[in-house]
């Protein structure tokens, strides 16, 4: 108890030391004089009064440090004093401060940065509880090439009922996609999901208002219940407790609203609002199908692998209840239909892994760079320091006094740089966030929260270890008395010291070269993908949004389409409007990551059995392929009689007709079939090849048939041409033009054709902006670090050189003397820097596009940027250095 | 600092708060000079102490809550800072000078029989 007193009060001393000081100033002095009093008393002069108080109270400035000793707390009352000599010393060199801050901030900030997505993404990737055991149950069937397959209802009925491995097992499907919601306010589009009774449970979703779905949602006769998320409720209910007394107009069919889910709730990747029960009937449900996805909540201790097994069990016994024999044209057992489930967060993460890993490895040798460098110029500036530390020595500092202030001085350069990288890295995250854009799903939310912000700490401490060290090292081989003698006169340094020096400058060299590598071959990527021709022009001009003409309040599909034809002149109208079109379906527009696909048979040959060639299916209203500038290559493009009178026309995409035909106008009035027996579409023209499924993929064959020639829902995708594009005002123009039809209509998926563009490109732009930035840093921290080196040793070799240039040799030998040194070092830090850049861009593999990882130009080009940027970095301070007077270095010498 | 001085002080931690306990606890307030000429008045043989040892006692006996020191005049009319045992500082005292009893006994019954 008196203790733990005392050490409070010890702490308040530390921290007030100026009452007590006083106190203590007063006492002593008090003492001494009653002392004095007592002495004259005894007859003494008041002069020897004071001689005598002052023996008998012995040393009053030692009496005062034990008294600061017991009062305070000594250690960091020294270490108060080491840091304030320090701040001193570095106000003094505010150069090199600046310089080690800054340095330091550029490696910390960065590594933090690129830390904290990946705390966000990797270490964190999915806001549900166990998500270790959450498994996405995807299927394959590698013996017919298919590599990755959802699921289905049946199988979904078989896993549910028959395995021995799972909790529970739900199956959802997004094919309601974005629904028009009416009934209170104005009409919205929202997103809608559908979802079996287990599928929010599996999440570890519970609503905060409400009840879940039960089993008795998912029958077919149960009336229609929705459950909406906590967005929506606020949103649109204004978070009113009386909305589970409310319908739900949701595509015209009214559904009771039963509960709201937590705020925090995602749903994936995707901002669904609108759940609703997946009602699906057992005996209508095939074997295979696939439609739809599954997931399931492994029990306790199963292992993957364990729930594999059993998944395949439970396919086999369904291909055996369906009586399958043959999938994908083979044999079942040749196809090698199976499960193949994977953990719901190695899915969302996916192929983001590899990338980050390789931004942070690369990031983290940033790190390392910057503290090479930095501790470079401690071990320089300490060089230079000698004397001084020789003359602490005699005076009787120890080893260890002078090691604490290098520490001190290492841990406040690290802190300082750590806040100021902090900072740094807080500042790019957001530049960084907005540039990345829909890029990151957004359940993943990177941001510096406390893990990073301890991260960061953590890094400066790190740093402030290895700048430490190396002059710790240094310490003792440095002859102290010697340093005093000498005073810094002597004419070459110790070799030791040198190469310690040029190890560090060629890990730098090595570390550029790898980085700079690395953002070379993104450079080319982008460049290689912004060579492609999309398929379309001026994407930016185009804004995209989808609209839904829910089947409850029209139904029939001629009717639908007489009213998208009203819409789209309705649209026409609205000013700046240059030309519009739709396509049907949600899934029809270039670069959506989105598509379907058909069979089709030729006329005239005989279809190889078991192999069908397809084509991506695109159903569009006249002038599609015009508002989006795909060229058309030969013969017409559709028009509304096409439509209204049902001709058996369709359009097919350029690589197509070369295929198939030879050449594009060969296939002209050329016909060709869904089904073997027809009816037959005769090709009336050829479109220009788009690359729906981003820049990276190949343009794949696309056959475009017109509106009401090819099923299709009452959802579609709706582009319109204007330099408008993208503004909010021409947006509230657009759904003006829609509600002056159909009050009932809203828009949704908003976007234009530039940002999908972009989007595509988003992920290799991110990689390559993040590789790019620290690849120059790292190039200019390498050649501070050279200038900085070559610099130094001109100084040190200041004499020489003089001595050098009095007996006759020729400036030009100096300069290359300096240069060729640092060549040389270039040259190896190249060499080793080759190495690990082939192996470690090999990993970049998946990130590049119509290049190798070898590729020579990159190679060569950072090569020769390295070594010529090493040459004129030495080159500068050589110069200096072979321009000196020699007679005034051996007059001062 | 030299190591001499840390040396006396760590010999005599621990007996020198015992003494300046006792001091007050006898004497009633006192300060730094009254305790010290105290202690030298008591010692058998002359007491080498130089007095400005005494302040790191004083100030852990004060921080623990054992003496409390205030600003007083002398008889002499000048400023001096007395201090007074406190009650949880006479509980110390008995505490610790049972315990120096104890361990004093124990080296003299050990050296007793040493030496027959």
């Amino acid at each position: 108890m008196s203790s733990l007193r005392r050490f409070f009060l010890r702490i308040a001393a530390f921290f007030r030391p100026g009452p007590a000081e006083r106190d203590m100033d007063r006492e002593v002095s008090s003492h001494l004089a009653l002392m004095e009093d007592e002495f004259r008393r005894r007859g003494m002069t008041p002069e020897e009064a004071r001689v005598m108080a002052r023996r008998e109270f012995g040393g009053v400035e030692q009496a005062k440090e034990f008294h600061r000793e017991e009062r305070s707390l000594p250690f960091l009352d020294r270490l108060r004093q080491d840091t304030r000599y320090t701040f001193r010393t570095l106000r003094k060199n505010p150069g090199f401060a600046l310089v080690a801050v800054l340095t330091l901030a550029l490696g910390i900030g960065g590594t933090t940065l690129l830390f904290s997505v990946v705390n966000g993404v990797l270490l964190h990737p999915l806001p549900y509880p166990d998500q270790d055991r959450i498994v996405d149950l995807m299927h394959q069937a590698p013996g017919v090439g298919i590599r990755s397959l959802a699921s289905g209802p049946a199988i979904y009925f078989g896993y549910r009922d028959n395995n021995t491995v799972f909790e529970a097992v739900g199956h959802w499907h997004d094919r309601g996609g974005e629904v028009t919601v009416t009934g209170r306010g104005d009409p919205e589009t929202a997103r809608s999901v559908e979802v079996t009774h287990e599928v929010l449970p599996v999440l570890g979703a519970s609503p905060v208002l409400g009840r879940s779905f039960q089993s008795v949602d998912d029958l077919p006769e149960t009336a229609p219940t929705v459950v909406v998320s906590y967005g929506f409720w606020q949103r649109r209910f204004d978070g009113a407790i009386d909305v589970l007394t409310q319908t739900l107009s949701v595509n015209g069919v009214p559904r009771q609203i039963i509960g709201v889910l937590p705020e925090s709730f995602r749903f994936f990747e995707y901002p669904v609002d609108i759940f609703m029960p997946h009602k699906l009937r057992r005996s209508e449900e095939g074997f295979p199908s696939f439609s739809g996805r599954s997931i399931a909540r492994l029990k306790k201790g199963v292992t993957l692998e364990e729930a594999n097994r059993d998944g395949a069990r439970i396919i086999r016994m369904l291909a055996e209840q369906f009586r399958v024999k043959r999938f994908g044209g083979v044999e079942l057992e040749k196809a090698g239909l199976g499960p193949n489930f994977r953990l719901l967060k190695e899915r969302v993460v996916g192929d983001l892994r590899s990338t980050l890993w390789i931004l942070m490895t690369t990031v983290a040798m940033l790190l390392l760079l910057a503290c090479a460098n930095v501790s470079n110029l401690v071990l320089a500036r300490s060089q230079t320091r000698r004397h001084e530390f020789a003359i602490r020595a005699a005076i009787g500092a120890g080893r260890g006094s002078i090691a604490r202030l290098l520490l001190t001085e290492s841990v406040l350069i690290g802190l300082a740089g750590g806040v100021v990288g902090l900072a740094l890295a807080y500042w790019t995250l957001q530049v960084l966030l907005s540039a990345a854009g829909a890029d990151l799903p957004d359940i993943m939310n990177v941001t510096i929260d406390g893990r990073v912000t301890l991260f960061a700490l953590a890094l400066s401490v790190l740093s402030a270890l290895i700048l430490s060290m190396l002059p710790m090292l240094h310490l003792p081989t440095a002859n102290l008395a010697a340093g005093v003698q000498r005073g810094g006169r002597s004419i070459t340094d110790g070799r030791e010291s040198n190469r310690g020096r040029h190890a560090l400058m060629v890990a730098q060299l090595a570390l550029a070269f790898t980085l700079l590598t690395g953002s070379g071959l993104m450079l080319r990527t982008f460049d290689a993908l912004r060579q492609v021709d999309p398929g379309f022009r001026e994407p930016e001009r185009v804004q995209t949004f989808q609209l839904t003409i829910p089947p409850a309040l029209v139904a029939d599909s001629e009717q639908v389409v007489r009213i998208q034809d009203a819409i789209l002149d309705r649209i026409a109208a609205v000013p700046g409007v240059i030309s519009v079109a739709l396509v049907a379906n949600d899934d029809g527009l270039p670069m959506d990551n989105n598509g379907r696909t058909g069979g089709y048979y030729v006329d005239g040959r005989p279809s190889t059995e078991g192999f069908l060639p397809w084509m991506e299916v695109q159903v569009i209203s006249p002038k599609f392929f015009e508002t989006l500038q795909t060229p058309l290559v030969t013969g017409r493009s559709f028009e509304w009689a096409d439509i209204y009178g049902r001709r058996s026309v369709v359009l097919v995409s350029e690589s197509v007709a070369r295929k198939e035909w030879g050449s594009t106008e060969a296939a002209l009035g050329k016909r060709i079939a869904l089904r073997p027996t027809g009816p037959w579409l005769e090709i009336v023209g050829v479109m220009g090849d788009v690359h729906h499924n981003g820049l990276t993929e190949p343009a794949p064959p696309v056959m475009a048939f017109p509106l009401l020639g090819y099923p299709s829902s009452g959802t579609a995708f709706f582009v319109v041409r204007s330099s408008r594009a993208g503004t909010a005002v021409f947006l509230r123009d657009l759904q003006n033009a829609v509600w002056s039809l159909n009050r009932e209509l809203s828009l949704g998926k908003i976007q234009t054709l530039g940002e999908m563009y972009q989007r595509s490109m988003a992920r290799t732009f991110m990689t390559l902006l993040i590789l790019a930035i620290s690849g120059s840093t790292a190039l200019l921290l390498g050649l501070i670090g050279i200038y900085g080196v070559v610099s130094y040793v001109v100084t040190q070799r200041h004499r020489e050189i003089g001595i050098r240039l009095a007996l006759g040799g020729r400036y030009g030998e100096v300069l290359w003397m300096f240069v060729r040194h640092a060549l040389l070092l270039a040259g190896i830090g190249v060499a080793i820097g080759l190495v690990a850049a082939i192996a470690l861009t090999r990993l970049m593999r998946s990130q590049l596009f119509g290049i190798t990882p070898l590729d020579p130009l990159t190679y060569a080009t950072v090569g020769v940027v390295l070594v010529a940027t090493t040459a004129l970095a030495s080159y500068l301070p050589a110069r200096r250095a072979a321009t000196t007077n020699p007679v005034e270095v051996l007059q001062v010498g | 600092m030299s190591s001499g001085g840390k040396h006396r002080i760590a010999l005599l931690q621990g007996t020198l708060d015992l003494i300046v306990l006792r001091t007050l606890a006898t004497m009633g307030p006192q300060h730094a000079y009254g305790i010290a000429a105290r202690l030298e008045q008591v010692a058998d043989h002359p007491f080498v102490l130089n007095q400005g040892t005494l302040y790191p006692a004083l100030v852990r006996l004060e921080q623990k809550g054992w003496i409390k020191g205030s600003w007083q005049k002398t008889e002499s009319n000048r400023d001096a800072k007395y201090y007074t045992i406190t009650k949880s500082g006479q509980r110390a005292l008995s505490r610790e000078t049972e315990r120096w009893q104890r361990l004093v006994g124990f080296l003299e019954k050990l050296s007793t029989r040493e030496t027959s």
